[in-house]
């Protein structure tokens, strides 16, 4: 072949960014280090997942939101590179600010035209302490924040779950409920796989609504760990 | 899967020029599908009429859903593309003949009201010889849930879920219609490519509308378009392809150099390199399955054939009024032709002596007396039995034109942008060519070569083997995707290409010669970051 007909090719990217609490309830009952062994425990299994779709290029950041929100990793970093700093709790819960900075991301550009849905997960401990209706508007009105594929973990028992649920905004798919450190692992373990899987349509969406149900249902009790 | 047809028949009457049609295209099997098993679910049909009139000329691609629950997509999806191809034939006549209210009322009514019952019709005949099995609903209930394999169970049509697009051109205008995901491009002659139909905001992320929707007609997007002088080509291609390419703008481009390749080397050398050049954009891009219809123009007034056997040929099928109307554009050709090689000659020799003449006023880098190289590395490739060794003659093709050689470990290869150069030394960087054997086999020459990367950035790398004879003219060529290469590859790559004996035994006897060379080349992001000085082969 003389020449390839068209442009540039290249594989989609698919962009992945935690939205992680770290207001200062989080430093109760250790969930704030519950929450980094999670994100650590995670990362092999996406770098795994990553290398065997290889047509896509998994790209995460993450944003930490207290009393406001901020990158806690700024730069699409690719999966095979990522290393987890551990964050640490203290502030209000300005969740509206984190879905801000995610639209901000998600505008194109700088993110690219072409790409899978991006996937977003949200883990939370409480309530929102500022205006989490307008955060979410911002994130809607961008194209790739309406096609983001959305996943929600609930920690604790204080949670609203009415903003978890417009957050993912599908009636039909559940916020997960962790309570406790077994839990909370597997769910952000499962939500992250999960949203990669759905992305780059290695499961649709009835798999993925199938998978969420078995996920919720399934009790990682509190044999080893008390309920927060 | 590689097709293809054409129109052939008498001359319209009309302002529009005696224009004829072909129909062509190729499914691949997507890079993921390889590596998971799973078979190609896209589908392609074509047809073209050989009746006077109205002449038409028809292509459909499908692609079949890759959920578990459309666990006969591929069947879908032929049924499909099957469907299209006849309803389109059997409308063409009216399309014709019918005015512009008439068809457009035809296109978004009539045409999808038929696709869809006929395949529906099709679908449920192939459910009563092969109704949907037990083991089938268990293992959509194992991945999406006792619900979803209860819905395919009440509404097995679902099983059969399918995108379908579809295009027909007849003598006095084209009918475009498509439901669900991919793209309809219009190519006119001179590369202008656009998307004639709307988009269809429904296809957001990963959803798409389908055959196998109740009130699918409904989700159709259809549009006539009147014919014109300058239409040179319809593109069809399923998700695969435009999600293969780094943007849009990227993915039109294809609108344009398919024109271009049809009209320099003719349809029949593109059709020789389609499924090729679809499996290499699966493996650098999607890694979906990739199906791409053409319907192209084969007249040579809407795009001018050179050295195209397949148009030459047709041409002289023609009228002996065409006949002699080509005769003198040919002429004409050939006057245009000679005129520019002597324009060309003229200017060389200008720019030569008005260099020449200011040689003074060289820059200083110039005269150094440091290794200067091009951009495109050389290695030395190893003497081995069967391998290749170097050309006794010192660089005799110019690959690091008249400049020193750089002096090193065999496999030198330098980096991507420019090389660094401090105090005479060449700083090597990867990617490298680090050997090169090739032997010959019964199908043709097998080149495998050892590539060395270390960390380099490069995203879509093929590796491409030459052969030359004697006077430095290219015999035959073959290119192969080096799998594996990644943004942060680190290590040896092992990558092969087979240069194929050709049809043409005088072809095939030059690659047989003793004096045949061999170069090749390491091509990343369209770039060459390495390549060979060309070697003779051994044995």
């Amino acid at each position: 072949m003389e020449k390839r007909p068209g442009g540039t090719m290249a594989r989609r990217e698919l962009h992945f960014i935690w939205l992680l609490d770290t207001s200062g309830s989080m430093n109760a009952d250790g969930k704030i280090q519950a929450l980094n062994v999670a994100i650590r425990e995670t990362i092999p299994q996406l770098q795994v997942l990553a290398r065997e779709n290889s047509n896509v290029d998994v790209l995460v950041r993450a944003i930490v939101f207290s009393t406001g929100a901020r990158w806690h990793i700024e730069a699409p970093t690719p999966v095979a590179n990522l290393r987890w700093t551990d964050v640490a709790a203290g502030g209000h819960t300005d969740m509206g600010e984190a879905m801000q900075l995610a639209a901000a991301a998600l505008k194109t550009p700088p993110m690219p035209e072409r790409a899978v849905s991006p996937v977003l997960v949200l883990v939370t401990d409480g309530h929102h302490t500022d205006d989490v209706d307008a955060g979410l508007a911002v994130l809607m009105s961008e194209r790739w924040g309406r096609d983001a594929v959305r996943h929600a973990v609930a920690l604790g028992r204080d949670v609203s779950n009415e903003t978890l649920q417009k957050f993912i905004g599908d009636d039909t798919l559940r916020p997960l409920q962790a309570n406790n450190l077994e839990a909370l692992v597997q769910h952000i373990r499962w939500a992250s796989r999960s949203g990669v899987q759905s992305a780059s349509q290695l499961v649709d969406p009835e798999q993925r609504r199938h998978e969420l149900e078995a996920q919720q249902a399934s009790q990682y009790s509190t044999h080893t760990a008390e309920e927060w | 899967m590689n097709r293809r047809a054409e129109t052939t028949g008498s001359a319209p009457s009309g302002s529009l020029p005696d224009v004829r049609w072909g129909a062509s295209g190729a499914s691949v099997r997507g890079a993921s599908h390889v590596r998971d098993g799973s078979p190609n679910q896209d589908a392609i049909a074509s047809w073209t009429s050989n009746d006077a009139s109205p002449r038409a000329a028809i292509v459909s691609i499908a692609d079949g859903h890759g959920s578990p629950r459309h666990f006969r997509s591929a069947l879908g999806a032929r049924f499909a593309v099957d469907v299209s191809r006849d309803v389109l034939r059997e409308f063409a006549s009216a399309f014709d003949a019918a005015d512009a209210s008439t068809r457009a009322r035809m296109a978004s009514v009539d045409l999808s009201l038929r696709i869809v019952e006929e395949w529906t019709i099709r679908t449920r005949e192939h459910l009563q010889t092969h109704a949907l099995t037990e083991a089938e609903l268990r293992t959509v209930g194992e991945s999406e849930g006792a619900a979803a394999a209860e819905e395919v169970e009440a509404d097995p049509l679902l099983a059969y879920g399918a995108t379908v697009l579809a295009a027909l051109v007849t003598d006095r205008c084209m009918v475009l219609t498509q439901l669900g995901d991919g793209d309809i491009l219009a190519v006119d002659s001179d590369g202008t490519t656009t998307r004639p139909l709307p988009a269809d905001e429904r296809l957001s992320g990963n959803l798409t509308t389908s055959i196998c929707r109740a009130g699918a007609e409904s989700d159709f997007r259809s549009v006539v378009v009147p014919r014109r002088a300058t239409q040179a080509a319809v593109l069809l291609s399923t998700d695969g392809y435009a999600n293969s390419f780094k943007s849009d703008g990227d993915f039109l481009q294809v609108g344009h150099d398919f024109v271009t390749m049809i009209s320099k080397d003719g349809i029949a050398s593109v059709e020789a390199q389609l499924e090729a050049i679809l499996e290499d954009a699966s493996t650098i891009g999607s890694g979906d399955d990739i199906t791409l219809g053409i319907l192209q123009c084969v007249d040579k007034r809407v795009l001018p054939a050179r050295r195209s056997s397949f148009v030459a040929n047709q041409h002289r099928s023609d009228s002996s009024s065409n006949s002699a109307f080509d005769a003198r554009l040919a002429t004409a050709e050939q006057h245009v032709r000679r005129l520019r090689l002597i324009a060309i000659f003229a200017l060389a020799v200008a720019l030569a002596a008005v260099g020449w003449t200011w040689r003074d006023r060289w820059p200083a880098w110039f005269h150094a007396d440091v290794p200067q190289i091009s951009d495109t590395p050389r290695i030395d490739g190893s003497s081995k039995r069967g391998g290749v060794k170097p050309d006794r003659k010192d660089d005799p093709v110019g690959i690091i034109a008249g400049k020193p050689d750089v002096k090193g470990e065999p496999g030198s290869g330098l980096p991507i942008g420019k090389p660094q150069v401090d105090g005479g030394l060449v700083t090597a960087v990867p990617p490298q060519i680090e050997d090169v054997q090739a032997k010959r086999v019964a199908a043709g020459i097998s080149v495998s070569s050892m590539l060395d990367f270390n960390g380099s950035v490069v995203a879509a790398c093929r590796f491409e083997a030459t052969l030359w004879n004697a006077k430095d003219q290219k015999i035959e060529s073959a290119a192969a995707v080096v799998a594996g290469a990644s943004s942060s590859t680190t290590g040896k790559i092992r990558a092969e290409a087979t240069i194929a004996y050709p049809k043409d035994d005088a072809k095939a006897k030059a690659m047989k010669a003793k004096d045949l060379r061999l170069s090749t080349a390491l091509v990343c992001d369209d770039h060459a970051v390495a390549e060979t000085k060309r070697q003779r082969i051994e044995g």
